[in-house]
C-alpha cells in the first residue's frame, strides 16, 4: 500500500510516467550540495538529466502568516530567519517598509550604520556563496579560507550588535546599537587584510583552468530569460542586465557612494553562464569594500534612532520597500489596516524563490555534476525560498 | 516615463477598465488583466519586462491580486491591483506573460485559494500535497494536528502560573 | 624478501626442513610484514593528510589523540570497527559483503612486486609491471560490485563512473610504463631499477623530453586510477553523496579507505621505481655493491624519501584542485593522454635508437631534460615560499600573531 501511495505521489510530482530508459533519482532532502533542505526529483538517463523537478517547502515556516499575528516592531527578529546568510538586508528592508508606511524619519547616522552593516553582510554572504560553489565543484580549500574571513566579519558584527548570524540590528526608525569607538579602525584593518586575500582566492580558484572549464558555458541564461524568470541581484547582472537597486532606486544613503555595478561579460564563455555568476559575486565583494571605506570615512555624528512610539500603528495604506540584498531584490509588501498594531498582510519577495524556479528549465540535457554547479551558481538558500 | 504618462498610455489603450488609484498604483478589471499585462510587457514605452512580485491580499469581501512591475531599461515601476470575488476568486494566469508568475501563482493559489485559470502546473508548492484550507485567509483556523502530529504543545509558563508553589 | 625469510627460518627452526613448508612459512611472514607496513602507512597517511589539509586550509586538523594527534587513525579505526555493519534492505547481501575485499585484494596484491630496497621485494617476478597492471584491475571490480550491490542509485553512479574512469586510464598508464619497459629491457621491477642510476640524470624520467612526458602522463593516470582529486568522481561528495561507498559502514568502510590510502604509496612507489631511480644510491651503480644490510637500508631510505615526496605532492593536489566533470575526464584521457602517451613512446624509442645511453649526445639530452625538471621543481618551491611570505605578513598585520610554528610544536 505504501508503494502504491508513493507511486501516486511520484506521478503527481513529475506529472507523467518515466519512459523506458529513464531513471528517477531523489536528490535531497539530505544531499551535500542542495544548500539546505530541498528535494530535486531527477529524471535522468544515466548521468544526463532530462528533467530536475524541484520540490520545496521543507523549510516553510509561514513567516508571512506569523507577521499577521505579531506587532510591527516584534516582527523584526523573524526577518533574520528569512535568509540566515544575509539577515541584515532583510532587517533593513522591513524597517524601510514600516518607516515608509508610518512616515518615520531615520537619522543620518543610522542610515550610514545600516549601510556599513549591510555591506559587511553582503561580503559575508558572497563569501559563503562563492566558497560553497567552489566546494560543490570539488575544491574544499577556498571554502575554508572564506569561512576564516567570514569569522572576522562575524566578530565585527558581534561587536556591533551582539549577534553573529541573526543580527536583529535594525530598529524601526534607526538601529539598535551605535558603532563602538574602536570598531571603525578594526573594520578598516580587516579591509586592508581582505583585499589581498581576494587576489589570493583568484589565484587559487577563480583562474583555475579546471574550475573555469567546469563552469564556463554551463547553463547560460539569456538576459531575456533572466528578466522573464524574475532573477534578481548578481544572477540578473551576470546575464548582462544593468540593474541594481542601490543605484537605480536609491534607498538609504547609497546615492552618496561611488561604486561600480558589476555586469557579466562572458568572462570565459557565454554571457550569463555559471562562471559569470561566480565572477560577478567575487567582483561585487571588491565593490562592497569600496563602499565600506567611503561609508566609514563619511560617517556623520548624531542620533542613531528617531523617536518612535512604543506601539506602532501606521495609517491605512500599503507600501513596497525593497533593498538590494546579496541574493538580489528582497522586498516587503506591507498592508496596514490603520486600526491594528499588527500588519494586515506582509508579502516577502525574495531572490532565491525566483532563482529556484528557473532551475527546472535549465536542467534539460545537462549532467548531474552541472546541476550542482547551477544550484551553487544561483546561490539558492532554502529558507529564503520557503520563508 | 513618470506615472502620469504610464496611466495615460494605459487609459488610451484600455479606457475605463484601468483606473488610477494611489500614486504609482492602478486598479484594473480582473477580466482584462491578461491583456493589460501583455500590453505592459510589450509596449516599447512601458517595457515592463519584469514582474517583481505577485501578491494576494485577503480583504473583507474581496481578494486583491497585486502585481509589482518594473522596467529595467526605462527604470520605472508600476503596481497593478485587481479585486476578485472572495467566494469564488478566479483570474486568468499570467505565466504566459512573465514566466516567473508560474511559481508566484502557485504560492498564491495554495495560500489564498485563488484559482488561476489555465495554469500549467496547479500543484502545491510550499504546503504538503494533502493540506486543507488556505492559511493566509483571515478566517483560516489552523488544524490542531497533521497526520497525528500535534501542532500545539504544553505551555510551560501557564502551568507555572497556575500551579501551587512547590 | 621471502628468500631472506626462508634462510632465517631454515637457520632457527629446524622443523621446516621441507622446502614447501619453508616456502609457505616464508610467504606468510612476508605477507604479514607487508600487511603491517601497508596498514601502518595507510593509517599514518590518513593522519598526515588531514594535518596537511589543515595547514593548507589554515585550520588545525586532528591534534587530540596522542602527541600531536598522531594516534587519531587508531581512534578512527576503532570507532569504525565498533560500528554496526549495515547491509541495506534490497542490497545483494553476498556481493555487498565481498565487494570491499576485491578492492583490498587488488590493492594488496600489488605489494608483492613492489620493491622497498635492493633485495627487499616479496617476489621479483619476471612479469612485474604486467602483473601490476593486471592486479590493479581487481580494484575496479570491487568498486563496481560495491556500487551495484548497494541498491542505491548514487552508489550505482559512483561504481559506473569508477569503472569508466579506471579502465580508461589504464591505457595511458600502461603505454607510459611500456616506454620504461623498453628502456630497461625487462618487466621485472628490480630489473627496471637496476637499469637506472642513482643520480637524477640517470633516471628514466629524464632520459629524453619524451620520457618526461611519459612520466607526467603516468602520474596523471595514476591519480585517476587511485580516485584522487582532480579525478575523485567516483566518490564525489558534492555530487554523489559518497559514491560507491555511500551505503557502507563499519569495517567494510574501513577496508575501502584503507585501500585508498595504501594506494597512495603504491602509485607513488611505481612512479619512483619506474621513472625516478628507485632505491639507487647516487654514485653506487654496480648491483653487486648492494649486498650489505647498511647499503640496503640506505637504499630503502632513499626510496622512501622519494616516494613520500610524491605522496605529499598528491595530497597537496587533492586540497588545491577542483574536480573534473565526467565527460571532461574522458576527453582528457582519450583525446590527450592516450595520443600523448603513444607520441611519448615513439619519441623515446627514436631517441633510444639514435643516441645510446652513454654517448655524449645521450648524456647531454639527459642532462638538459634534468635541468628542465629541476627548474620546474625550483619554481614550485619558490611559489610556495613566496605565497607563504606574503600571507604571513598579511596575517601578522591583522592578528599580531605569527603564522609559523615549528613542525614539532604545531597547534
Amino acid at each position: 500500500m505504501i508503494k502504491q501511495e508513493l507511486k501516486n505521489i511520484d506521478e503527481l510530482r513529475i506529472l507523467r510516467e518515466p519512459v523506458e530508459g529513464e531513471m528517477l533519482v531523489n536528490m535531497g532532502p539530505q544531499h551535500p550540495s542542495t544548500h539546505g533542505v530541498l528535494n530535486f526529483l531527477l529524471v535522468t538517463d544515466g548521468e544526463v538529466m532530462h528533467r530536475a523537478v524541484p520540490h520545496i517547502g521543507y523549510l516553510h515556516r509561514g513567516i508571512e502568516k506569523l507577521a499577521e499575528q505579531t506587532e510591527y516592531a516584534g516582527f523584526m527578529p523573524f526577518t533574520d530567519r528569512i535568509d540566515y546568510l544575509a539577515a541584515m538586508a532583510a532587517n533593513q528592508a522591513y524597517a524601510m517598509a514600516v518607516e515608509k508606511l508610518a512616515g518615520y524619519v531615520v537619522p543620518e547616522r543610522a542610515e550610514f550604520l545600516r549601510v556599513i552593516a549591510c555591506e559587511l553582510n553582503r561580503i559575508a554572504s558572497h563569501l559563503v556563496a562563492t566558497g560553497s560553489m567552489a566546494m560543490d565543484i570539488g575544491a574544499v580549500t577556498p571554502f575554508i579560507h572564506w569561512i576564516r574571513e567570514r569569522e572576522y566579519i562575524n566578530e565585527i558584527t558581534e561587536e556591533l550588535c551582539g549577534s553573529r548570524l541573526t543580527y536583529n540590528y535594525c530598529r524601526i526608525g534607526g538601529v539598535s546599537h551605535d558603532l563602538p569607538a574602536t570598531l571603525a579602525g578594526k573594520i578598516l584593518l580587516w579591509l586592508d587584510h581582505f583585499e589581498p586575500i581576494i587576489d589570493e582566492f583568484d589565484r587559487l580558484i577563480t583562474h583555475n583552468e579546471i574550475f573555469v572549464h567546469r563552469l564556463a558555458d554551463v547553463c547560460a541564461i539569456s538576459a531575456q530569460n533572466a528578466t522573464g524568470y524574475g532573477l534578481v541581484g548578481p544572477n540578473l547582472r551576470a546575464s548582462g542586465v544593468d540593474w541594481d537597486l542601490r543605484r537605480d532606486k536609491p534607498y538609504s544613503v547609497y546615492d552618496r557612494f561611488d561604486f561600480n555595478i558589476v555586469l557579466g561579460k562572458g568572462f570565459r564563455g557565454a554571457v550569463g553562464d555559471s562562471y559569470d555568476r561566480f565572477v560577478v559575486r567575487v567582483l561585487e565583494m571588491r565593490e562592497s569594500c569600496k563602499i565600506l571605506r567611503q561609508a566609514l570615512v563619511a560617517l556623520p555624528a548624531g542620533e542613531i534612532r528617531s523617536k518612535v512610539p512604543r506601539v506602532i500603528k501606521p495609517p491605512v495604506g500599503e507600501t513596497y520597500a525593497a533593498v538590494e540584498a546579496p541574493r538580489g531584490e528582497l522586498g516587503y509588501y506591507v498592508v496596514s489596516d490603520g486600526v491594528s498594531s499588527k500588519p494586515y498582510r506582509v508579502k516577502i519577495r525574495t531572490g532565491s524563490f525566483t532563482a529556484m524556479s528557473i532551475i527546472e528549465s535549465l536542467s534539460k540535457g545537462v549532467m548531474i555534476a552541472d546541476l550542482v554547479a547551477i544550484i551553487g551558481s544561483l546561490d539558492v538558500v532554502a529558507p529564503e525560498v520557503d520563508r | 516615463m513618470n506615472f502620469e504618462d504610464i496611466v495615460k498610455t494605459l487609459k488610451a489603450e484600455f479606457g475605463e477598465t484601468v483606473k488610477e488609484a494611489a500614486p504609482g498604483t492602478v486598479v484594473a478589471d480582473p477580466g482584462e488583466i491578461e491583456k493589460i499585462a501583455l500590453f505592459c510587457r510589450d509596449n516599447p514605452l512601458l517595457d515592463f519586462k519584469a514582474l517583481i512580485a505577485l501578491s494576494g491580499v485577503d480583504h473583507p469581501g474581496r481578494i486583491e491580486i497585486v502585481l509589482h512591475l518594473a522596467s529595467y531599461g526605462k527604470k520605472h515601476f508600476l503596481v497593478i491591483k485587481t479585486a476578485l470575488d472572495r467566494n469564488k476568486p478566479e483570474i486568468s494566469t499570467l505565466e504566459n506573460v512573465w514566466k516567473t508568475a508560474n511559481w508566484h501563482e502557485r504560492e498564491c493559489a495554495e495560500l489564498l485559494g485563488v484559482l488561476f485559470k489555465g495554469h500549467s502546473d496547479p500543484r502545491k508548492l510550499l504546503l504538503p500535497d494533502d493540506w486543507l484550507g488556505y492559511p493566509l485567509r483571515k478566517d483560516y483556523v489552523p488544524p490542531t494536528e497533521y497526520h497525528g502530529i500535534s501542532h500545539s504543545r504544553h505551555n510551560p509558563v501557564e502551568k507555572k502560573r497556575g500551579a501551587p508553589p512547590s | 624478501m621471502w628468500k631472506l625469510t626462508q634462510e632465517f627460518i631454515h637457520k632457527f627452526i629446524p622443523a621446516f626442513e621441507h622446502a614447501w613448508l619453508a616456502y609457505i612459512a616464508g610467504a606468510l611472514v612476508a605477507a604479514l610484514a607487508l600487511l603491517a607496513f601497508a596498514s601502518l602507512f595507510a593509517g599514518l597517511a590518513s593522519y598526515v593528510e588531514r594535518r596537511i589539509a589543515g595547514r593548507i586550509m589554515s585550520r588545525v586538523g586532528p591534534n587530540r589523540v596522542g602527541p600531536q594527534g598522531l594516534f587519531q587513525f587508531v581512534a578512527d579505526g576503532l570507532k569504525l570497527v565498533m560500528k554496526e555493519d549495515l547491509v541495506p534492505a534490497g542490497a545483494d547481501p553476498i556481493l555487498f559483503r565481498i565487494a570491499p575485499y576485491f578492492v583490498f585484494a587488488g590493492m594488496f596484491g600489488t605489494f608483492v612486486v613492489l620493491p622497498f630496497g635492493a633485495h627487499l621485494v616479496a617476489a621479483d617476478l619476471d612479469v612485474g609491471i604486467f602483473y601490476l597492471m593486471a592486479i590493479t584491475s581487481f580494484v575496479v571490480l570491487g568498486i563496481m560490485l560495491g556500487g551495484w550491490s548497494s541498491n542505491s542509485k548514487w552508489s550505482l553512479f559512483g561504481g559506473l563512473r569508477s569503472a569508466a574512469q579506471i579502465i580508461s586510464y589504464e591505457i595511458p598508464a600502461g603505454i607510459a610504463l611500456l616506454s620504461v619497459a623498453i628502456f630497461a629491457g625487462t618487466l621485472s621491477t628490480q630489473g627496471i631499477i637496476n637499469a637506472q642510476g642513482g643520480l637524477p640524470w640517470d633516471w628514466f624520467a629524464f632520459h629524453s623530453p619524451f620520457s618526461l612526458v611519459a612520466f607526467v602522463i603516468y602520474f596523471i593516470a595514476a591519480l585517476a586510477e587511485g580516485n584522487r582529486t582532480p579525478f575523485d568522481l567516483p566518490e564525489a561528495e558534492s555530487e554523489l553523496v559518497a559514491g560507491y561507498c555511500t551505503e557502507y559502514s563499519g569495517f567494510r568502510f574501513v577496508v575501502f579507505f584503507f585501500a585508498e590510502w595504501a594506494n597512495l604509496w603504491i602509485m607513488s612507489a611505481i612512479s619512483v621505481l619506474c621513472f625516478l631511480g628507485g632505491w639507487k644510491i647516487p654514485f653506487v651503480n654496480a648491483p653487486e655493491a648492494y649486498s650489505g644490510w647498511l647499503w640496503i637500508l640506505l637504499g630503502f631510505v632513499i626510496f622512501s624519501v622519494k616516494t613520500l615526496a610524491l605522496v605529499t605532492v598528491v595530497m597537496q593536489l587533492r586540497w588545491t584542485l577542483p574536480r573534473f566533470r565526467l565527460d571532461q575526464m574522458m576527453n582528457l584521457c582519450w583525446k590527450y593522454l592516450i595520443p600523448g602517451a603513444f607520441a611519448a613512446l615513439l619519441g623515446t624509442m627514436t631517441v633510444m635508437a639514435l643516441f645510446s645511453w652513454d654517448s655524449p649526445a645521450g648524456i647531454a639530452i639527459r642532462f638538459c631534460t634534468f635541468l628542465v625538471g629541476a627548474l620546474v621543481v625550483l619554481y614550485y618551491i619558490w611559489r610556495i615560499v613566496a605565497n607563504y611570505r606574503a600571507d604571513s605578513a598579511n596575517y601578522k598585520k591583522l592578528t599580531g600573531q605569527s603564522m609559523w610554528y615549528p613542525p614539532w610544536r604545531l597547534p
